[in-house]
């Protein structure tokens, strides 16, 4: 392994080593932060430019675009509250706030330094892994996701803002919208109207898209002005001590990254499940969990390290099995293949050099990322100093470009338009749309898994509770909702004493 | 003035160039359209060829792979037959993918009897599997488990669903589907974890589970086994189920001209018979097959699973 390590470090230092890596970097950047593009469409992009190349250097370049473009959507969340990339999407609503209050270079900085920390520790925790990777992806099966997926709505008890009956309304609506599109295990199509595009449920991205970006903009146009409400200084300072509050506050960071890579690694689950976990585990155990939604530097760490660890999480499936742990690592086995290369429970084993480019290109390409992003932070930033009137038409036609671009299908950039004016009632009547996106993610997988859980056991449902990890899970989901009752209770009682 | 008639003459000219111009096909790029999204198996297939198509086309246009998932192939298809039939647009179909939804009574939005087949690309043939630690290990331990043998699949209607339906009839097991997985990989990972008993796959896919010790083949529909030790569908005494497969099969929309049909045929079938080609393919080779056997191929694809059709149409819940 040291062997192919050393060989593997000098071909990336080759003048064409470099080039593709910083290449794969900057795509990334740019299509991470571009709403609607993403790492998907970067690499399915690039592929057919890898034909002729050297399969280490086509996956160098793949690695550098994985390993980047959750930081490049990262700071559109911060900027426009519109996440580049879903994963991004619960760094919107801290991220946000704080470039509202004029403290965006503090929350890029916050995200790069989160994001290679939380990268590095991905990749550092997939080597060390490696060895009993199987035994990880074998013991997580359908029970085990399904409980994961509860672990994930019960987040929405902490995300509802001010009204938990708004907050559970916008969930339910979310479950419902989940729910549409072909069913697997009934093989029917549920509430489609007869309509094609509707056969494979609502698109995430889309949705997204119009739910964060498009409204957003919309209630800018009402509103007028600019981004940042402030009175905002022409220099935007504070990335220094951005990037300094990410090691501040080290256990959330730490945290943030094992939630990142071990949700990566469970195929299937994916980087949003993933950056919500790690923003509702902060905010449960917070202190100050009112400041949370208001401009929390804690609530963009969070999310930024744990989207950036999944990536080396997701390799874990991808290498010990061959089963692709994210969408980008799905289209990377694509690449493999083109080049000759069967992924596969073998990959390990014979393809050495395959192995050590991909770790090694992820890991340059979390750093050098972040250090990109940071070059150009205080330009960035200016956008949120931008008057409305020129901000806004260019944020919707990037936006719904990159839409289309996705799958080249009108009809997502119809649904993102539909989902714009959705998110512009909800921000007017104030619905939370943040347990929406939650209960849309996880409904999907929530209900399959259940499914698949009851039909392996026969209807029997008490398999949820005689596996080891599937039990630990709903102990620690039970925990999550009650803690904040617990502690509520306490609390009263110790003010009480207080007060006698 | 003088030049009046010469414009006339030039006139003329083009008017009477422009019959034989619509003989040079193509004139313009070709759309290979995919109904699946990129980096899976029939996305790989057709972004490898495009290339050497060109190579072999009359004229110098380029052939754009165009990936439009969705609705299981159904939208790809869909589109495909909402094109010109000029051959300028083509597909790849899954076979017999593209012929179950019909089977099961739903609306689609084309019609397989009048596609203007091209070429075959590829041939899919299956195997079933379980777990290396499971403890069934021959077809009869299957027969003699008391209980219904749980079989990891994707959704109902899909391609692997149905094939496992079709091929559990005709071995006579008692069987019951476990569906919902997203793809291949998935539920042989399934299969190994335990969540059901046994998975229909692709040879192709498979082999590397197999090599790595982690999935145990039970038999094979291949007419010669590539496993060794593991039994043909024939030798099991289930020959018919050698005519099982997954076809993937070139086809332009209703009504392409014939001559039109003989340069993409021709251009693919010598792409695929490129050394350089063959050599980057060399793991999942490419099975070629010319236009009338491909026709013929998908007939006989959409006659056997329609003798199967109340077996595939009781699994529908």
């Amino acid at each position: 392994m040291f062997e192919a390590l050393g060989s593997g470090l000098a071909l990336l230092f080759t003048w064409q080593g470099t080039l593709y890596l910083c290449l794969g970097v900057f795509v990334g950047l740019i299509f991470g932060a571009v709403p609607g593009l993403g790492g998907t469409t970067a690499i399915a992009l690039l592929m057919p430019l890898t034909f002729g190349m050297e399969p280490w250097l086509a996956i160098t370049m793949i690695g550098g675009v994985m390993g980047a473009t959750s930081f490049g959507g990262s700071v559109s969340a911060i900027l426009l509250n519109t996440p580049g990339i879903a994963p991004n999407a619960a760094t919107c609503f801290d991220g946000y706030p704080l470039a509202q209050q004029g403290k965006a270079g503090m929350a890029i900085g916050a995200a790069a330094a989160a994001s290679s920390t939380g990268g590095l520790i991905g990749i550092f925790t997939l080597v060390a892994i490696i060895p009993i990777a199987k035994q990880i992806v074998l013991s997580f099966g359908p029970p085990e996701f399904f409980m994961l997926a509860m672990l994930g709505l019960s987040a929405i008890a902490v995300s509802t803002g001010n009204s938990f009956l708004r907050g559970l309304i916008s969930a339910l609506f979310g479950l419902m919208l989940a729910l549409v599109g072909y069913d697997a295990v009934s093989g029917g199509y549920r509430f489609t109207a007869d309509i094609e595009y509707l056969y494979d449920g609502i698109p995430l991205v889309p949705a997204l898209v119009g739910l964060f970006a498009l409204s957003e903009m919309i209630n800018l146009t009402v509103k007028g002005g600019t981004v940042a409400e402030a009175a905002p200084s022409r220099a935007i300072t504070g990335v220094l001590p951005g990037i300094l509050s990410v090691y501040r506050n080290w256990p959330i960071l730490l945290r943030g990254s094992a939630i990142g890579t071990f949700i990566g690694a469970l195929p299937g689950v994916g980087g949003t499940v993933a950056s919500f976990l790690a923003y509702t585990a902060t905010v449960q155990t917070a202190k100050d969990r009112d400041s949370f939604g208001k401009g929390n530097i804690k609530g963009v760490i969070a999310p930024e390290s744990a989207n950036n660890a999944k990536d080396g999480g997701s390799l874990v499936p991808t290498l010990s099995f061959g089963i692709p742990g994210s969408a980008e690592s799905a289209i990377f086995l694509g690449v493999l293949i083109l080049h000759g290369i069967e992924p596969g429970p073998m990959l390990l084993i014979e393809e050495e050099e395959v192995v050590v480019s991909i770790v090694l290109a992820l890991t340059a390409s979390t750093v050098l990322a972040s250090a990109f992003g940071l070059m150009v932070t205080r330009q960035l930033s200016m956008v949120t100093l931008v008057n409305v009137n020129i901000l806004v038409p260019a944020v919707v036609s990037v936006a719904l470009v990159g839409v289309y671009a996705l799958q080249g299908q009108f009809g997502d950039v119809v649904l993102a338009m539909v989902f714009g004016i959705v998110g512009f009632l909800m921000i007017r009547f104030e619905f939370p749309r943040i347990t929406l996106v939650i209960a849309l993610v996880l409904g999907e997988l929530a209900e399959r898994s259940y499914h698949q859980s009851i039909a392996m056991a026969d209807g029997d449902w008490t398999v949820f509770f005689v596996r080891e990890i599937s039990l630990l899970l709903f102990v620690v989901t039970a925990l999550c909702l009650l803690l904040p009752a617990l502690r509520y209770a306490f609390g009263r009682r110790r003010a009480g004493e207080g007060g006698a | 003035m003088r030049r009046t008639p010469l414009s006339i003459v030039i006139g003329l000219a083009v008017g009477l160039a422009w019959p034989t111009a619509s003989h040079a096909f193509p004139d313009k790029d070709i759309t290979f359209i995919i109904p699946y999204t990129a980096g899976g198996g029939f996305d790989r297939t057709v972004r490898a060829l495009a290339p050497y198509m060109e190579k072999y086309l009359p004229k110098k246009v380029n052939v754009v792979p165009r990936n439009v998932p969705g609705a299981g192939g159904r939208k790809g298809i869909a589109q495909l037959f909402r094109a010109k039939p000029d051959g300028h647009t083509i597909a790849v179909f899954n076979m017999p993918g593209m012929a179950i939804p019909p089977l099961l009574g739903q609306k689609v939005s084309y019609d397989l009897a009048k596609v203007s087949w091209i070429a075959r690309l590829a041939r899919g043939t299956y195997a079933l599997m379980v777990g290396s630690k499971s403890a069934i290990k021959s077809l009869d331990d299957i027969k003699n488990l008391g209980r219904p043998l749980k079989i990891t699949t994707t959704g109902l209607g899909s391609t692997g669903h149905t094939a496992g339906v079709v091929a559990s009839t005709v071995m006579g097991f008692d069987f019951k589907m476990l569906t919902g997985y997203k793809g291949a990989k998935q539920f042989i990972l399934a299969a190994v974890r335990g969540d059901g008993d046994a998975s229909y796959v692709l040879v192709t896919t498979v082999r590397k589970y197999h090599e790595a010790g982690d999935a145990r083949m039970l038999v094979t529909f291949e007419k010669n086994s590539s496993f060794p030790g593991v039994p043909t569908a024939r030798a099991a005494g289930f020959a018919e189920l050698e005519g099982m497969s997954l076809e993937r099969l070139v086809g332009g929309p209703p009504g392409v001209p014939a001559d039109r049909i003989a340069i993409l045929e021709a251009a693919i079938l010598k792409a695929m018979a490129d050394p350089e080609l063959k050599e980057k393919t060399k793991k999942r080779p490419y099975l070629p097959a010319n236009a009338a056997e491909t026709a013929k191929r998908a007939e006989g694809v959409l006659e056997f699973y329609l003798k199967y059709k109340s077996a595939i149409a009781k699994q529908k819940g």
